[in-house]
């Protein structure tokens, strides 16, 4: 955008009309909340008015030099967790994997990434985020949250860019990244139906499906719905819905199904097909003498690949972590700060597998 | 490895190549051959090269944009049947309404390229884009019936998609959350007290959004009675297909024969959809909104408090395309993802007097 002589708009020209320095004119426009909102906001509308408009290289210019020159170390950006014990989460599969995947992707773009325990001896949500400032980290992952540890995390959010990872905790409503579970159930089931199968089962963990937000039922349901009535079968979700403590609390990384239900289950259903986490249904499966593949196939939505045993979806926990350090570092790139007005989910997909375990039906 | 910061001159002389050379391959340039990019990426990760990001940021600006001192462009691709028909629709003029402010603000400028213009072809397009020193492509507003697939040669680009079509290449994209919109309208209906909930949505609108409005709404039914769960009512019926592909003749009202048979035989208390699907035959079959049904708008425009429903926000979703896309240029990104994503936006809720609650009516 040009003014009328034709000349670009330069900070300078809007810091002379408003009768500030032209610092306070970048800080204004860069959002950045030192300055009181007010006077951002009359610098933006008239920066608006006399049409300026950034060079997003310039833009990458100035970042350079006004925050980095003077310091040499690499920035930090905080991994916020909120887990029973400091490294309990590092048991469960996918949260050390969301945190391997964000590290990578911190030290790939010259960031370092830095683990902060909400429950460290000493600390509160409020005393977390004046250490933050103090240390000039103003980038944030929140990231496994369990789910009994309350569903609020009250930093002072105007000082930081902030992206969760999974759901919890559900307020603030932050930008959030996380495996797409509704496409790979829904991308398992049409694989299988693709396969020749159509009595398909579904076995999930009640509490599993509750921390994220029931899309493995939305997915699954989805998809059933275009099989012939007499194909559905409901979802064997355990343990049982009471009491609630028993599946809302599940702390354990590796639960499995109560085997008496889920032999009624199988045995009213009869699925040819079982949609499922190994660790859930395999041991029970075994004392049960169900055998895979001869009795029944199985798809394993939480594959890791074991060289085409097992059929399944491989979810790229560490592409989530990665994407997230991405988002943030895009936000920092453009000095968003604080809660989003209107917050956006990023979805990562899963990537399919074949496998013995779930061969094509003759 | 001593204190000292690796840089790119040292990774260049290890490598015996030019430090230019280095900086390309790092920026996984596709003017390098694959195998000289990889080659040097595995070589600068051996020895600790780290970048800056703010020096990144800083050789992008020097290397690419000190000799152009106009805004660099972004190309906003759509393939609808004419050139600005998707302009009449719902949800596209304000994807690319937001699109636009963001370039802006952003400091780009975006052009609108339409893949039907006469003598354009997906295989020119790619040359005419790279003539003009256009990296970054929006992939918006493709009609249903225009193909599935789109090839450009996307090692050159970085891209970002609008909503679901075309589904090939998988790229990144962004669109409205129905699932969650869906879901939200549900929530709120049954907290104001409502059990009985229907749901008219246009089989094509379905289909365009891979179902994820069946798949919002099945999910929240199951906090119902099954006796209370009504099936969702898609229109117009699903033979013949081209009724409600196409795209440029697909009805947007709901039929009114099948719609009263449905509303006879499942009589919902609240209607969640979209005015203009149903707000006309309602009319016609004499039922008052809300003294006959309530009804909940999934697509609110007015937000004056007459009608609940939730705003689907689809300027963000057009300004979070912009914003992704300068994030895949600033760190160098291009060519289909490995591993692709999608960035949904949510919905926002208002209350409105098309929908009051059952609760506060019956209270003394």
């Amino acid at each position: 955008m040009k003014s009328e002589n034709n000349r670009r708009v330069t900070l300078a020209d809007v810091a002379r009309k408003a009768g500030v320095h032209v610092t306070s004119v970048s800080l204004a426009l860069r959002n950045h909340p030192r300055l009181p909102e007010a006077t951002r906001q009359r610098i933006q509308a008239l920066a608006k008015a006399m049409g300026y408009a950034p060079d997003p290289f310039l833009r990458a210019l100035i970042a350079y030099r006004g925050k980095v020159m003077p310091r040499r170390n690499r920035p930090t950006l905080a991994y916020v967790t909120n887990w029973s014990t400091r490294w309990g989460w590092k048991k469960a599969a996918a949260h050390a994997m969301f945190f391997a995947g964000a590290e990578a992707k911190a030290n790939d773009l010259g960031f370092q990434l830095e683990h902060f325990w909400l429950h460290e001896p000493g600390f509160t949500q409020k005393r977390l985020g004046r250490i933050l400032y103090a240390r000039g980290i103003n980038g944030v992952i929140v990231a496994s949250h369990g789910r009994e540890m309350g569903d609020q995390l009250q930093l002072d959010w105007g000082n930081f860019s902030a992206v969760k990872i999974d759901y919890f905790p559900h307020q603030p409503p932050l930008h959030n990244v996380t495996n797409n579970q509704c496409s790979i159930v829904r991308l398992a089931v049409r694989k299988v139906r693709a396969a020749g199968y159509r009595r398909i089962g579904f076995v999930m963990h009640r509490g599993w499906d509750f921390s994220v937000d029931n899309n493995w039922t939305a997915g699954f349901l989805c998809e059933q719905d275009l099989l012939p009535a007499r194909d559905r079968m409901p979802i064997h979700l355990f343990p049982e819905l009471h009491p609630v403590e028993r599946w809302m609390n599940e702390t354990d990384p590796m639960p499995q199904v109560d085997e008496e239900p889920f032999a009624a289950w199988l045995k009213k259903y009869r699925p040819e097909v079982i949609l499922s986490k190994g660790a859930y249904v395999r041991p029970a499966l075994e004392r049960l003498g169900v055998r895979i593949p001869q009795d029944v196939k199985f798809v394993d939505l939480f594959l890791e690949p074991d060289g085409g045993r097992t059929a399944g979806v491989r979810q790229n926990h560490d592409t989530v972590g990665g994407v997230a350090v991405e988002i943030l570092a895009a936000q920092l790139h453009h000095n968003k700060f604080g809660v989003p007005e209107i917050p956006t989910t990023t979805f990562v997909e899963g990537t399919w597998f074949a496998g013995e375990s779930c061969p094509s039906n003759p | 490895m001593n204190e000292r910061r690796v840089t790119l001159a040292d990774v260049a002389k290890k490598a015996g190549v030019h430090v230019t050379t280095v900086s390309l391959a790092l920026r996984d340039h596709p003017r390098l051959p694959a195998a000289t990019r990889s080659r040097l990426q595995l070589l600068a990760r051996e020895m600790g090269y780290a970048p800056d990001p703010f020096l990144h940021a800083l050789i992008s600006y020097r290397g690419r944009s000190a000799p152009q001192r106009t805004a660099p462009t972004l190309a906003y691709l759509t393939n609808w049947a004419t050139r600005w028909g998707w302009r009449e629709t719902t949800a596209h003029p304000d994807f690319f309404a937001g699109a636009k402010a963001k370039a802006r603000e952003l400091g780009f400028e975006l052009d609108h390229f339409w893949l039907r213009e006469p003598g354009l072809t997906q295989g020119s397009l790619s040359g005419v884009l790279r003539e003009r020193r256009i990296h970054g492509v929006i992939v918006a507003s493709h009609g249903r019936e225009m193909g599935d697939a789109l090839a450009l040669d996307w090692e050159q680009f970085a891209a970002v998609k609008i909503d679901y079509f075309p589904h090939q290449p998988v790229l990144h994209n962004v669109t409205n959350h129905q699932c969650d919109i869906v879901r939200l309208a549900v929530q709120k209906a049954m907290a104001a007290g409502y059990r009985r909930i229907g749901f008219v949505m246009h089989r094509g609108w379905d289909h365009a959004v891979d179902r994820l409005w069946s798949a919002g709404l099945l999910c929240e039914q199951q906090n119902l009675l099954p006796k209370e769960r009504i099936p969702a009512h898609l229109f117009p019926p699903a033979k013949p297909v081209e009724r409600w592909f196409n795209e440029n003749n697909a009805p947007v009202e709901v039929d009114l024969a099948p719609f009263e048979r449905w509303l006879d035989r499942y009589q919902p208390e609240v209607l969640i959809s979209k005015s203009s699907f149903v707000l006309p035959a309602l009319k016609r079959l004499r039922r008052r909104v809300p003294r006959d049904i309530s009804f909940v708008d999934v697509f609110l425009e007015d937000t004056s408090g007459a009608t609940a429903g939730v705003r689907q926000n689809y300027e963000a979703v057009g300004a979070l395309a912009v914003e992704q896309l300068a994030g895949q240029l600033q760190q160098g990104q291009r060519g289909v993802p490995e591993i692709p994503t999608t960035t949904y936006v949510e919905g926002t809720w208002f209350d409105g007097a098309s929908c009051p609650s059952l609760i506060e009516r019956s209270a003394p």
